[in-house]
Order: structure tokens, then sequence, then C-alpha cells
């Protein structure tokens, strides 16, 4: 049976004594709810069991209060209570409404009993909840049905409880309320947020892989991916469940350093950077100059002419001594990565640095102390030095993976210097006109509207539009075009472009990062960060690469020592050997730094490639479909022909145009501007008069001129268009739209108006067939038109006729016959079809939705960075390839040789050579791809194309001859 | 050992440090904690290192808010 009490409380300042003293009672077993209320100083409470006045009172002066209970009421077990759940369906523009009523029902009587008053009697609860969702809106449903599925009633009612509250002390028997326009109540307010991570302490792919895994266990971390060269993190996760500081930890709990990137500094990046490239180079001269001592005592073996062989007894001991300090202060970064790696239960790199030089430094320890006990003395005997002593393998081993280290860091700062070139860009300060007074302010503190002033030679500072003054703004930054573009009062000007000549003011449009330059700059460290799904088979690679190397190692070691019998040293060297040699870690350069420089270099020419995936999709293309309108054409109509029936053509187009002046139909201001582009002066038009449908007729100079269509001629005007007929129809068959000028007793001449083609188009095309691409066009123009486009473009296959919607059906009815398809588009309704095709490319003069739609955006509005962007994708695909070739190449080679299968033919490899071996794998991909950089659209690379077989040659040479000289040991 | 400084800036009386006290106690790992009625100063050592969210996601239980100090 449960009990209601109620109490008074001394003591209580606030609503923290109010919760202190719920939070004490809510030990209680069986408490219901409690409620108390500071400036009364009363509470109440609800327990299922009545534990005693005492007990109730114990808990409340140990919180700190004194209380005493007031009276006592006995409820009815609360699952009594009916519920009653209703879910209706209203039209669809109505709103989401929630009715939820309770009404609470008392009888009994009003007694006292053991000295206190109260009710006791029976109580009953009755609750009623209604939904009504609009029609069509699968979500509310949804989110209804899971809350009426997944709450008990109680839930359910508590949902409301902070609404109902306030009702209830109004009428405490019975409670109404209705919640209006609240779906937010029942639906799911997780929000997925996006963080960005910088990362520090990663050596290679295998820490990337790692964190990737350290970071998806986070619960609530939706995905997650790491770039190992470019040593960021992306992750997307529900801030509901996680947090970045949980990431943050998580990371740090793996071993390695993270923290928040913030875009707008990319000074303190380059600042970390260049730190740390001086960090590797400190310490690989430090490990050089320890170890080039014991370089010239290896050369003692070779040659017998060398000086100073009297100090071979001594080479043990100062081997040792200069090798501790490389072994555990140069070298601690590997035995650091090695036990983070170990914590997550798996091998890095690091592990395998690790193991090796400890194998070859602690057999050689282990060697000098024999040797040292056995014959009490800590120098070689005799005249001769130790034998067997490898201390020089494992400072050698150091020396050159950090070499190794020190040059890959440098490379990757050098592929991202595209993003900071575009974010020097961004200037400053902007100067603001506030109030009447101009100010300079910071670029973070202007405001949507605020009008700046701009001064020649100055850096535009947002994006805005011109709305005093005229000048010319070199735009070249953004879109390549070196020749400055004319802006007069409402263009649009973009942040970071420079003012020439002139001074204007303009409006704010767009500021922070909803800049033209901030999207830009987004996008593309967005593609360099991203992963191309060739990637996935590299990670899976170097996954399982460690464990196996391991696995392979101990194998040769037991072939070698157990079942051949060579010496131990013979067996340990085979071991660090193929250790050393095995190190994956230029397979995880191959693609992003391939990547990186390709999308980087693509910047530089206009061409956004939005990440690895369009990257790869592009050099896989088979067709190009291109959109006609705003793409194919320059979506602006032109006056192609003037035919002048009586008088001279001019005379034809300055009437037109003084007419079309007045007139606010689309094409009307082509045929100002063609008089205006011809220098033909025209005379304002009066009692101007526009018939819908028809044309326009005014008057100039006292005459009256009709200007439109067949219609207005054969309707309005009554004049025959017989006569014309014939060229009328010659130029509407080739897609034009032609207009009549006639005065009030005669037609005087012909204007056509067409969307003309873009003058980079034919070329384009002509270029995409010859690298045998075939080219459609897709319009929904009717088919004489499209084929009249068709053919200035050279483009032979052609999709007329097609509504908007069916644009993405088409592209899928191409892919079905097995091909890859590229879209080429602009518009809104091409979104869909860029999104259907394997690859979208947008035009930057686009939509946005477009540019979202597309994996490449084309900045400048030449069709000829179609080809820029093919022919770059598949230049960077195939360094790629040539990337991974030259990873394992080295590994799957270097392997056998390294495990000694091939001493026999006078082939084996040193543990130290092994290591530099490695680091020229690493270097050899990271030129490889920096090769990249002399790209050229439409020039061919010449450097970048034979540079893998110079590269293939020279390497497979040092290979061979670092063999030959361990053989000669 | 690691230390989390912070500022809580709506302490009234001695329930409050109270109340933030029990709230920042059910934190993992969280040790040593100490809160002051008159600064709002407080403190909490932990073996292992705590994010200040976790400590105002302790405190948002009780209707106190927090400001990171170090």
């Amino acid at each position: 049976m449960s009990v209601k009490i109620f109490l008074k409380i001394e003591g209580m300042h606030c609503q923290s004594c109010e919760k202190l003293i719920g939070e004490s009672l809510s030990e209680l077993p069986g408490i219901r709810e409690s409620k108390m209320d500071y400036p009364s100083g009363t509470g109440e409470i609800e327990i299922d069991n009545d534990p005693g006045d005492n007990v109730i009172l114990g808990i409340i002066s140990e919180a700190g209060y004194r209380a005493e209970i007031i009276k006592k009421e006995i409820l009815e077990p609360f699952s009594d209570q009916a519920a009653t759940l209703n879910k209706k369906t209203v039209p669809a523009d109505s709103p989401f409404k929630i009715k939820v009523e309770s009404v609470t029902e008392a009888e009994g009587s009003f007694g006292s009993g053991e000295g206190r008053s109260g009710f006791k009697g029976k109580v009953k609860h009755r609750k009623t909840g209604e939904f009504e969702v609009p029609e069509g809106r699968d979500d509310i449903n949804k989110a209804v049905d899971n809350l009426l599925h997944s709450s008990n009633l109680n839930q359910l009612f508590g949902v409301f409880s902070g609404e109902s509250r306030a009702e209830t002390k109004a009428n405490a028997m019975s409670a109404k309320m209705e919640v209006i326009d609240k779906p937010k109540s029942v639906g799911h307010q997780n929000k997925d947020e996006r963080a960005d991570f910088n990362i520090e302490g990663m050596h290679c792919t295998s820490c990337a892989g790692l964190i990737e895994k350290t970071l998806k266990k986070v619960p609530g971390v939706k995905s997650a991916s790491v770039n190992f060269a470019a040593e960021k993190a992306k992750v997307v996760y529900d801030n509901s469940s996680a947090t970045s500081d949980h990431l943050i930890k998580a990371i740090k709990k793996a071993g390695y350093k993270a923290e928040l990137a913030s875009k707008n500094d990319p000074e303190a990046d380059r600042g970390r950077r260049e730190k740390e490239i001086k960090n590797y180079f400190t310490k690989f001269l430090w490990s050089l100059v320890l170890s080039l001592p014991m370089l010239y005592f290896m050369l003692f073996d070779f040659f017998s002419f060398i000086p100073g062989r009297q100090i071979m007894p001594y080479i043990g001991i100062i081997s040792l001594l200069l090798t501790i300090p490389v072994q555990f202060i140069i070298g601690a970064g590997f035995y650091k990565g090695m036990w983070s790696s170990l914590r997550m239960k798996s091998f890095n790199m690091d592990s395998l640095i690790a193991i090796g030089t400890s194998t070859a430094f602690f057999y050689s320890l282990a060697m000098y102390l024999i040797y040292a006990t056995y014959n009490q003395s800590l120098i070689g005997l005799g005249g001769e030095k130790i034998q067997q002593l490898y201390f020089e393998t494992a400072a050698f081993l150091i020396t050159f993976v950090t070499l190794g280290k020190w040059l890959e860091i440098k490379a990757k700062g050098r592929t991202s210097d595209a993003i900071k070139k575009l974010i020097g860009l961004k200037s400053k300060t902007a100067r603001v006109v506030k109030d009447g007074v101009t100010k300079d302010i910071d670029i973070d503190e202007v405001q949507l509207d605020d009008i700046i002033v701009v001064r020649p030679g100055e850096k535009i500072p947002v994006d805005g539009i011109i709305i005093k003054g005229q000048s010319a703004v070199d735009e070249s930054m953004l879109t390549g075009e070196s020749i400055p573009v004319e802006k007069n009062v409402g263009d649009s000007v973009i942040g970071a472009t420079i003012n020439k000549h002139g001074s204007f003011e303009f409006k704010a449009v767009k500021i922070g990062s909803d800049t033209v330059l901030s999207q830009i700059i987004r996008l593309i460290e967005e593609a360099q960060g991203s992963k191309a799904p060739i990637q996935a088979f590299a990670d899976k690679i170097s996954s399982w690469f460690v464990p196996a190397v391991l696995i392979l190692a101990v194998i040769t070691f037991i072939a070698w020592f157990f079942i051949f019998g060579a010496s131990l040293s013979f067996a340990l060297m085979a071991f660090t050997a193929v250790i050393v040699i095995a190190c994956p870690c230029a397979l995880g350069l191959a693609t992003p730094t391939a990547i990186m420089v390709g999308t980087g270099k693509g910047a530089e020419y206009g061409v956004l490639i939005k990440g690895g995936e369009p990257l790869e999709a592009a050099c896989k293309v088979k067709v190009v479909v291109f959109d006609k309108t705003g793409t194919l054409t320059k979506g602006k109509p032109e006056v192609t022909d003037v035919v002048a029936l009586s008088g001279d053509e001019e005379n034809i187009i300055a009437i037109s145009a003084g007419l079309e002046k007045l007139s606010e139909h689309p094409l009307a201001e082509a045929i100002v501007r063609y008089a205006e582009e011809e220098s033909i002066g025209f005379e304002e038009a009066i009692n101007f008069k526009a018939i819908p449908g028809h044309g326009v007729e005014a008057e100039i100079n006292n005459m009256k001129y009709y200007f439109g269509n067949r219609k207005l001629i054969n309707d309005v005007v009554r004049l025959d268009t017989a006569k014309i007929e014939r060229r009328m129809s010659k130029l509407e068959s080739d897609g034009k739209t032609v207009m009549i000028l006639s005065s009030q007793t005669e037609i005087l001449g012909l204007l056509a108006v067409a969307d003309t083609i873009k003058e980079s188009s034919a070329e384009a095309v002509k270029e995409l067939n010859k690298r045998g691409l075939e080219v459609y066009m897709i319009t929904g123009d009717n088919r004489r038109t499209a084929e009249a486009i068709a053919k200035q473009a050279g483009i032979s296959k052609v999709l007329a006729e097609v509504l908007p919607e069916d644009k993405a059906n088409e592209i899928k009815k191409l892919q079905q016959s097995g091909l890859k398809v590229a879209m080429v588009g602009d518009g809104i309704n091409d979104a869909p079809a860029l999104a259907q095709a394997d690859l979208g490319i947008a035009m930057g003069s686009g939509t946005d939705v477009a540019m979202e739609a597309g994996g490449i955006v084309i900045i400048k509005n030449d069709l000829r960075d179609v080809l820029t962007a093919i022919d770059l994708s598949r230049e960077t695909m195939a360094k790629i390839k040539q990337n991974m070739f030259f990873a394992l190449f080295y590994n799957v080679i270097g392997i056998p040789i390294a495990a000694r299968l091939f001493a026999f033919a006078g082939l084996v490899l040193k543990p130290e050579l092994a290591g530099l071996a490695m680091a020229f794998s690493s270097i050899s991909v990271v030129t490889n791809s920096l090769l990249l950089r002399g790209f050229k659209p439409r020039k061919k690379n010449w450097l970048s194309t034979l540079a893998p077989f110079v590269m293939a040659a020279i390497f497979t040479a040092v290979f061979l001859l670092f063999a030959k000289l361990s053989k000669m040991e | 050992m690691s230390e989390i400084k912070f500022r809580i800036t709506n302490l009234t009386c001695e329930a409050c440090v109270k109340l933030s006290i029990m709230a920042l106690k059910k934190i993992p790992h969280a040790s040593n904690i100490e809160v002051d009625l008159t600064s709002g100063l407080g403190k909490v050592q932990s073996s292992q290192v705590i994010g200040f969210c976790e400590i105002e996601k302790a405190l948002e239980s009780v209707d106190k808010k927090a400001i990171v100090l170090n």
C-alpha cells in the first residue's frame, strides 16, 4: 500500500536544499516521488511502503534539516489506473497535435487517525492520450509509434509532466493539458556532429587504423576516418552520447595526442609542423653523429689500409656507449609506439623497429658481457676487436628510419601547400561603414549587410554585392582567369579577390565560413582528408601485414637456427632484417600523398575534386553526358542574326533595342546588350506598351513600331507574314528564337536570338572524343533545337526532350549498359542526374545544389576543365598504383632476401641496409607523388611519366648493391 | 594523478555545496573533491584525466553551472 506523506521542513534556503533532501530520500526503497518546496518550507513524499516516521525524519536530519510529519494519506496502488491511447490521422496540412488528459478521482472520507487528520479512501487515476498525426508525415508517425510501444504509460505521461505540473497545482483533482505543435517532445533531439582533430604521434597507417578502431568504439561515434598523411581525424558522432572531449580522451588512451582542429589557425598548424620537422632533423643528426664512428669501424673489415687500427680492441665498448643513447633516447619513440599499440592488442610499424633494433642491441650486449666476464676484460684481447657485436646494426637502423621519417614529414608538409595558399588569401580586416563612420574592423566581426568600402589595390574581404561605384576585379585566385572582370553596381564580388582600380562600396552577403573561399577550402580539406576506395586495399594489407611479418621473422629464425643449424648471430640478423624490410610504411603513404597533391593541383587550376572517390571514378569514366543550357551553352541568349528587310541592319538594331530597353522580357536584355556591344546608339521609346504573349509596341521619333512574334504581326498589326516565313523557319530550325520588327505599314526586319554555345565547348568535346570517351548531350529542348546545338559542339549523341525529372533516369539507362558515366551540369534540375552518375561534375557558376551534388566542381566556366579533371584523375590514379607497386615491391622482394633465402646465391641483406632500403621505398613513394606537381592541363607531364621507371631501375640497382655489401661480411 | 579546477557560479548555501559534491562524486575515478561556498571554486582530483564536459554534465544534473579554470 502506498502512502503520501506531507512534511514541514525547516532550514531550506534554496532549490539546492530541495534537491538535496530529494536526493537523500531517493535512497529509500519504494520511494515514488518526493517534492520539496523551499519558500513554504513544506514537502511531500509518495512511497510504496511507509518505512516509519523516524526513518524519514532521520534521513532528512542527516541531510542537515529539521522536519516533522504533518499528515499522511493512503493511496491506492498506482497500477490501478486506467489509460487509453488513440492515434488519429488528420489531413496533411494540419498541425501535429498531442492531447493528454489526466483525471484523478478520490472517493472516501476525511477522517483522523493516530492524532493526525487525512483522507482515507479510494483514489482513481484515469489518463487518456490522443495523437493527431498529419497525413504523410511518416517521421512523426514513427516517433509516436515508438513512444507508444517503447514506453510504458508512466513514462509516456512523464514526457509531458513538465507541462502538466503547473496545471495540477491550479486544479488538484483533475488536470488537463494540451500540447500543440510540439513534435520535438517526441522526436529525436540527438544531432550528429562533425569534428576534426589534429593528431600527433602517428608513425604509419597502422597507427591511423588503430585510432580509427579506437574512435569507433566510443559510444555514439557514427563514423571515423583518420588520414595519416594529413594527420587529421574526422569524426561524426551523436552529440547526445559523446563529446569531443571523450574522443580526444579515447585517442590519448591509444597513445596519440589529439586536439580539435581550429580551421582559422593555419599559423599554428604550420608552426607545429615546422617544429616537428626540426625535431626529427635534430634526432637524425644526433643519431648520425653517434653512428658515424661505427661506420668507420665497419670499414676495417673491408679495407686493410684504413688508418687507426690500433683502436680495434676498443670498438666493442665504444660502440656500446655510442649506441645506448641512440637506442634509448632517439629510439624512445619506437618503444612508445610499440607500447601504445600493444595496449590496443595490435602491432604497428614501431613495434617492428623496436623489436628489430632491440634484438640486435640486446644480443650484442649479451655477447659483450659474456666476453667481458669470461676474459675479465672490457676490451678485446690480443689487439683484436670483440667478435659478434652488432651495435651498429641497431644504431644505423634507427638513424635511417629517423631519416626516412624526417623526409616523409617534410614531404607531407609540402603536399598541403595548396590549402595554405588559399587560407593565406583571406584578408584580415575589412573597412566597414557604420553610422556614417568608416572603420577598419577584424574580418571575423563583419556582419551580414554591413557596408564595406574597398579601395584600389585592396583585397575584397568577404562576398557581397556592389551598391556604389565600379571597378575591375582580379578573380584569378578563384577562377584562374587572369583578365580582371568589370564590376558594376549590382554585380557580386567574392572575398579574397583583388580590386584593381576604382573604389566601390558593397554589402556583405556571405561572411565567415559561408564565403566562397571558405567553402572551397573546406571542400579541398575534405577531399584531401578523404580516402579513395583503393585505399581500403592498402589499409587491409597493412592491418595483417605486421602480424604476418612477425610470424615470418620468427619462422626465419627457427628455420635458420634450429633446422639449418646456422649460428645464432646469423639467424638473429636474418630475423631482424625481415622485420625491418617488411615495414609497409610506404604503403600507407601511397594513396594519401597522391590524393593530396592531385586535389591540390586541381584546385590550382579551378577544378575542385571532392575527395578520393570522385577522383577514382573520374579515371574510369567512359561516357560523358553534358547538360545543354548553361553547360555547353552560355545559358544567356545572344543575338545571332539580324535580317534587314527595309533599311540597314544598324537601324533595325537601334529601333529594336530602343523598344526592348523598357521591356522586362528575358530576350530583351540580349538585344539591348547586343546594341551596346556593337556600339549602336539608340533612342528611348515613349508610350511603351507590352502585349503579353505577343511583344511590345512603342513610339520612337513619332513613329510607331511593333516588335514581337508572328502573332503580334498577324493579330495586332495585321500584316501578312507569308513572305518572311521561309527565312523565319530556317532560323528556327537552327534552334533560334526569331522576333519581327515592323512599323504600322510594313515589316522592317528580323532579329534572331539564341542561347549560344561556349567557345570552349567544341574543343572540349573534340578532346574528349580523342581520349576515347563517348560524349552525349542531354536537354529538355525539342529535338530540332537540341540537334542544332549538338552539331555546333560536335556531339552526335543527343538525348532531347528529356523532362528535368527524367534526367537521372537517362543516366541510369546509360549505366545499365555497363559503362561508367560522368554527368556535367549546373542547374538544380541536374542535381539528381549528377548524383546518379558515377561522377558528377558541376559548373561553379551553377547553383549551390548542383555543386553539392557533384563530385567535382569546375570553378571556371570552361568545359576544357572537364578534360583537366579527367586527365588529372587519371594521372593521380596512375600515381597511386605506381606507389602501391613501389611500396609492395620492396617488401615482397626484400623479405626473402632479408630472410636469407638466397644466401646460397650470395644475396643477403643486413638489417641496417634493410632499414635504408625501407626508407628508400618511402622516399620513392613520396617523390613519385610530388611529381604530380608538374601537372599542367592538356600537357604531358613527361617527368612524372618516366620517373617511376627510372626510380624502379635505380632502386633495384641500389638494392642489389646493398645485397652485395651485405655479403662482403 | 590529474586535477581539474573550475568555478561554480550559482552556489547559494551549504546545500548547494553538498549537492555539487554529491554529483561530482559520481564521476568515475574522481577523488578529493573540494567545493568552496564563498568563492565557488571547485577542484576534482582523479587517477585518470577527466574532461571538463564531465564536470559540467555532473553539475548540470543538480542545476549548477560551472566554468573551467585551467
